[in-house]
């Protein structure tokens, strides 16, 4: 009997091999999932959490006043802010004050966006970008020239449509 | 009395904000002060008392009486103060995230605890123009007002001063200085303390940091012989602010302009780090070794210039050296005066309050001990006590029209403390009579002066204060280093601090100086040290009244600075006397057995400052 | 070890005799695994002796993956945490923000608006499905069946994307926060997920067709690393650890959180106790949470995704223009946050591994005096050697691989 039943469980065996193995040749025939990173680029979503910018008006001004309300919301405390007041020569943002040195240290950042939700005039954002490998630690310091470059324009477009509702 | 379910004993006449504090149950006010008198202009306070008519009434304002029940929490209260801050918000500006106070801001505190989390108002908000600079060291600003006058209250009752007014009436009121003119006052800086929202704001701090950005450390104002305390933040290795920090035995909270805004020379960029010797950049070894060989075995053709605010500690280890290797140096300390050493009994600050005479000899107060004159201020609007000034010129005391002011001529000040003793406020005092005397900026002379002032104390029984300036200069004095000497004629000169107020003596041939900034009397130094301030370096001051206080540095020393006590070791070993000093302590203890006067450097309390607890609680309604 | 004589090994392991005699006339070998050894499931340390092949004692190391996350929690404030909660089980950041979330909110006495709730749950199956889709591909690599890894992380990368809509971010989505979610759902998330819901059980019968009854997975489990059910009590295993020796111990069911109650769905046991069960425990489960992301679709609400509290959360956005009150509130939440009433409490919710328990002390200040993370990866790796007793090194794999660790977990 044992010979018979081995049989039969060899049967079962090979049964459920080429099951698999349909499975796998299916897979074959099936269109490619992945993609050819970097050639290819995958889209971001639109609340993707990447770097940060720091917005201007449209007539140039900087939004952001140094509030440090960010630096207060971040976990990690990877950002330095450093305000000073506008005068009539210099006038940096609306109102009185306005960041002289705005700071995001990106090795320590964890792109929670807590900064984001933080920021009472949406000065700061986090835009798409997330490659952003170098090769020196100073460069992770963005400095806030660094962090002024415009957003990408299809983001700015709809933020800026976001707010007139 | 009963506050919310908790009983509390308070003796009468106490007030019910004050009684709740005893039990830890927090009641909202903008107003009320406790150094300043009650007002009841706030209406934040309200509390539901009974017995009482069914209506919320001002805890500041309401004195405890026997069996009293006050709830903070019932539904009645707890809604009039949510509409009482709702009106304070109906014209406050969305400042918030550009003012100053936000993080410390009672406003937002008590909004964030007390208030509605939503506004029901919609209209437009009133406008001023802002930012007003009150004076060149504060800002003020209209719109966030609240007008709980507590800065024109303390000018009125504490300050004595008539530089700061409420311009219109009803709901068009606001804060202005008299006649627009800046403020001038030297306590001035105290209303930015006071003011609970962002209307007064300190221009020198302006926009430099947030609360949290900051370490607080409660050190001591190294700017006169009072002693204030001082709270000193840090940020990033920076000196950003000073404050006041409350001590009933000294300051009461209060400090002068002086202590407030003098700090910025700690952050100068232009401050010295390096030694230097010869015009060029040196180590510590090669300068010390310099400025030894220039100073040693010159007896008195050397002549030494100390700093005011000398710690005690360096006193002591200076008084090694000048026992020692610097024997016969001659010696001169700044801005100190030609008072004698103190009668072990003498006059407390805290004691001037409850004196029924005060007489004030040969110093205008405001100038050379600031807040002690606020004190005496207090003694006598607050307590009712007679003053008696003997001084040449009018003094800022001279602002109570009951003042008794004996204008003496120059040099006369002691004959006139004599005749006093048969004045008919002296004849009864009816309490004890406090007797402060300074030294006239050497108009007089200051043994017969401390004599006559002695010796009219025990007549009319009342105890004397020498009204020192200099920071430590009582410490110098038990130290015995507090010099009064000519520097003319000297061949070499350390000039430790600032230049000596003679200038330099032309005699000079061999000048070090040990300052933490490069001054222009300095330009033609040998050998050029630098030195820590008061932010940097650990040690003590001992005030006018004999205390000895600590200083906590919030900043760390910062390489390649060396703290004072380790330069003078340093120096010491280069002079041939070895003394062997691992640490500051080491110092303390030493000094503390050597010289009586500093037997309190025996126990240093902990350098690490005790944590203000921040009130939290729950959020309401 | 009585002898310090060591002798090589591949990468990760080294090899000291203990001069004892072993049952196969050999000599017991103290065997140092780990470690950086690729099928630890991270950094995990284990010390085996072995007689022969067989495994005589098994002692796991663990500390290399510290990153003292309940310490920090209680630098943070109270919204700061949730950040730090979704790093402890990397695999299953929702599941960690949700049980944090349901402990703040248990001590402050709110509780999360239905449709919050049922977003909630929707994440919390995600994050379910993405964990054993990870467990299913490295354990099928592990033994063998390469493919398996291409697959399920294939759907995983479904689910990442569904992450990325809804939260921003494809792993530490930080989605649950105390008070509600990070925000609502977008139409294209729903989407994501409805289309989700139609393929996914057409890949689990993919896995089941390449696994089920393949003979070569079949001899690596069956009867491997059993695990009897008074044992599993003992040890306080819990999850598909559990489930797998046959007892019906599943939090959603006996203790529900978040309306799981409401929610059909079977438990899924299997009495085999051996890494074979608990294969077939998680592929049920996969089965389940498809149907529980089906109904939770369905039945969505409608309304807010917030707790209506505006002392906890800070106000929108426009009203920062018009209202001081407003501008305060915002100020103050983001710089001393809201306070939470003194207390403690413990919050368990059902994560891919097992009960993931959120312990919190309160003094009443702004921010916790004591977290502490109940991880199920922790306890379930004490019931490491009693699985691995008497069985070849080889097999050690397959145990490691079906009590499914995360080493952030065990580590914290």
């Amino acid at each position: 009997m044992p010979d018979e039943k081995d049989q039969e469980s060899v049967i079962d065996d090979v049964t459920a091999l080429a099951k698999g193995l349909k499975t796998t040749l299916g897979e074959f025939f099936s269109p490619v999932v992945t993609t050819m990173y970097p050639e290819e680029k995958s889209p971001r979503a639109e609340r993707y959490r990447g770097r940060h910018y720091l917005r201007r008006y449209d007539n140039g001004l900087e939004r952001c006043i140094g509030c440090e309300l960010c630096a207060a919301a971040c976990p990690v405390g990877c950002i330095l802010v450093i305000a000073a007041e506008n005068t009539e020569e210099k006038q940096v943002s609306p109102g009185e004050r306005y960041a002289k040195t705005y700071e995001i240290n990106m090795l320590r950042c964890i792109f929670c966006g807590y900064c984001e939700d933080a920021c009472p005039v949406q000065a700061i954002v986090l835009g798409p970008e997330y490659e952003m490998s170098d090769v020196s630690r100073e460069k992770f310091i963005f400095t806030k020239e660094k962090l002024l470059e415009p957003l990408p324009p299809d983001v700015e477009a709809r933020l800026k449509s976001k707010e007139q509702k | 009395m009963t506050i919310d379910g908790q009983s509390v004993t308070v003796p009468p006449g106490t007030l019910i904000v004050e009684a709740a504090k005893n039990v830890g149950v927090e009641i909202p006010v903008f107003c009320y002060h406790h150094k300043l008198d009650p007002v009841g202009a706030c209406r934040l306070c309200l509390v539901d008392i009974a017995p009482g008519p069914p209506r919320p009434q001002t805890a500041c304002t309401t004195p405890v009486a026997p069996n009293m029940v006050i709830k903070t929490q019932s539904a009645m209260a707890v809604q009039a103060r949510a509409e009482i801050l709702e009106f304070e918000l109906v014209n406050h500006p969305l400042d918030c995230p550009v003012c100053d106070k936000g993080g410390e801001c009672p406003l937002q505190d008590f909004t964030f605890r007390h208030g509605y989390p939503t506004s029901r108002i919609d209209g437009p908000r009133l406008h001023f123009k802002k930012p007003i600079p009150l004076s060149a060291n504060i800002a003020l600003d209209r719109e966030r007002c609240v007008l709980c006058y507590r800065c024109t209250r303390y000018y009125d009752e504490i300050a004595w001063e008539q530089e700061l007014t409420t311009g219109q009436r009803g709901v068009q009121s606001f804060i202005t200085s008299q006649f627009d003119q800046p403020l001038t006052s030297i306590f001035s800086g105290n209303i930015i303390d006071l003011c609970p929202v962002g209307a007064l704001t300190s221009r020198v701090w302006r926009f430099e940091s947030r609360p949290w950005d900051m370490t607080q450390t409660g050190s001591v104002c190294s700017k006169c012989a009072v002693g204030c305390s001082v709270t000193l933040w840090q940020r990033r290795g920076q000196l950003v602010r000073v404050t006041s920090r409350e001590n009933d035995d000294i300051d009461e909270g209060w400090i002068c302009d002086r202590g407030r805004f003098d700090y910025t020379d700690v952050n100068d960029p232009k401050r010295l780090r390096v030694p230097v010797v010869k015009g060029a950049g040196s180590t510590w070894n090669t300068a010390i070794d310099a400025l030894a060989a220039g100073i040693k075995g010159k007896g008195p053709k050397l002549g030494i210039s100390l700093p005011q605010d000398l710690t005690n500690e360096e006193a002591f280890l200076f008084r090694r050296l000048l026992d020692g290797p610097l024997k016969g140096a001659k010696v001169k300390m700044h801005g100190r005066t030609a008072l004698p050493e103190p009668d072990p009994n003498q006059l407390l600050i805290k004691e001037i309050d409850d004196a029924r005479v005060i007489v004030v000899v040969a110093s205008d107060t405001e100038k050379d001990v600031p807040v002690v004159n606020l004190r005496i201020k207090k003694a006598v609007s607050k307590r009712g006590a007679q003053l008696i000034v003997v001084h040449p010129d009018g003094v800022d005391l001279d602002r109570n029209p009951h003042t008794v002011h004996v204008r003496n001529a120059a040099g006369s000040a002691a004959a006139e403390v004599e005749k006093l003793a048969s004045h008919e406020l002296l004849k009864s005092p009816g309490g004890p009579v406090a007797i402060l005397f300074g030294d006239g900026h050497g108009s007089e002379d200051a043994a017969d002066l401390a004599a006559a002032c002695a010796e009219l104390a025990s007549k009319v029984g009342g105890k004397v204060m020498p009204l020192y300036r200099a920071t430590n200069e009582r410490g110098a004095l038990d130290a015995g280093v507090a010099g009064w000497d000519k520097l003319d004629g000297v061949q070499a000169l350390l000039s430790w601090g600032p230049p000596p107020t003679a200038g330099i003596p032309s005699s000079v041939k061999f000048l070090a100086t040990w300052d933490h900034l490069q001054r222009p009397d300095h330009s033609r130094a040998a050998v050029v040290l630098p030195a820590t301030t008061f932010a940097e370096q650990q040690g003590s001051y001992t005030n006018l009244e004999g205390r000895v206080q600590f200083l906590r540095p919030p900043i760390p020393v910062a390489e390649p600075l060396k703290e004072s006590w380790e330069v003078l070791t340093e120096l010491a070993v280069a002079l041939g006397l070895e003394l062997g000093y691992t640490g500051i302590f080491a110092v303390q203890r030493d000094a503390a057995q050597t010289l009586p006067g500093l037997a309190d450097l025996a126990e240093p309390p902990s350098p690490t400052p005790v944590p203000t607890p921040v009130l939290i609680g729950p959020a309401h309604p | 070890m009585s002898s310090t004589e060591s002798m090589a090994g591949t990468e990760g392991v080294t090899i000291s005799r203990t001069g004892q005699q072993g049952a196969f006339g050999g000599e017991l070998l103290t065997v140092n695994f780990g470690p950086h050894h690729p099928s630890t499931h991270g950094v995990l340390r284990l010390i085996v002796d072995l007689d022969g092949e067989q495994i005589k004692r098994l002692k796991p190391v663990i500390g290399y993956l510290h990153t003292g996350i309940e310490k920090q929690m209680e630098a943070l404030r109270w919204q700061q945490g949730v950040v730090v909660t979704d790093r402890h089980d990397y695999l299953s950041p929702p599941i960690n923000n949700l049980a944090y979330a349901l402990a703040v909110e248990r001590l402050m006495g709110v509780e999360a608006p239905p449709r919050a709730q049922a977003l909630r749950v929707i994440m919390s199956e995600l994050t379910r499905l993405s964990s054993h889709l990870v467990w299913l591909g490295t354990s099928g690599l592990e033994l063998g069946a390469m493919s398996m890894l291409m697959y399920c992380f294939r759907e995983r990368e479904t689910i990442l994307d569904m992450n990325e809509e809804i939260s921003g971010f494809r792993m530490h989505t930080s989605y649950i926060r105390p008070g509600g979610v990070m925000a609502d759902a977008t139409p294209r998330f729903l989407d994501m997920l409805a289309s989700f819901v139609k393929e996914m059980p057409g890949h689990v019968d993919e896995y089941e067709d390449l696994l089920t009854m393949n003979p070569i997975w079949r001899a690596r489990t069956i009867g491997i690393g059993r695990l009897s059910p008074e044992d599993a009590k003992v040890l306080g295993a819990s999850g598909p650890m559990i489930r797998g020796s046959g007892i019906a111990w599943d939090l959603r069911k006996t203790m529900p959180y978040s309306g799981y109650e409401s929610y059909d769905f079977e438990v899924a046991t299997s009495d085999a106790c051996d890494c074979y069960g608990r294969y077939l425990v998680r592929i049920k489960e996969m089965r389940e949470a498809v149907k529980i992301l089906d109904q939770a679709l369905q039945r969505l609400p409608d309304g807010p995704v917030n707790v209506d509290d505006r002392k906890m959360l800070p106000p929108p956005r426009e009203e920062l223009e018009t209202s001081m009150e407003a501008v305060i509130h915002h100020f103050k939440l983001f710089t001393e946050g809201y306070s939470v009433p003194a207390g403690d409490v413990y919050v368990a919710v059902e994560s891919g591994r097992g009960e993931n328990g959120c312990y919190i002390v309160s003094d009443g200040t702004h921010k916790p005096r004591r977290v502490k993370f109940r991880s199920a990866s922790f306890v379930n790796l004490q019931a490491l050697e009693r699985m691995a007793l008497n069985h070849m090194i080889a097999d050690m794999i397959a145990i490691i691989g079906t009590a499914d660790t995360v080493l952030g977990d065990v580590d914290r």
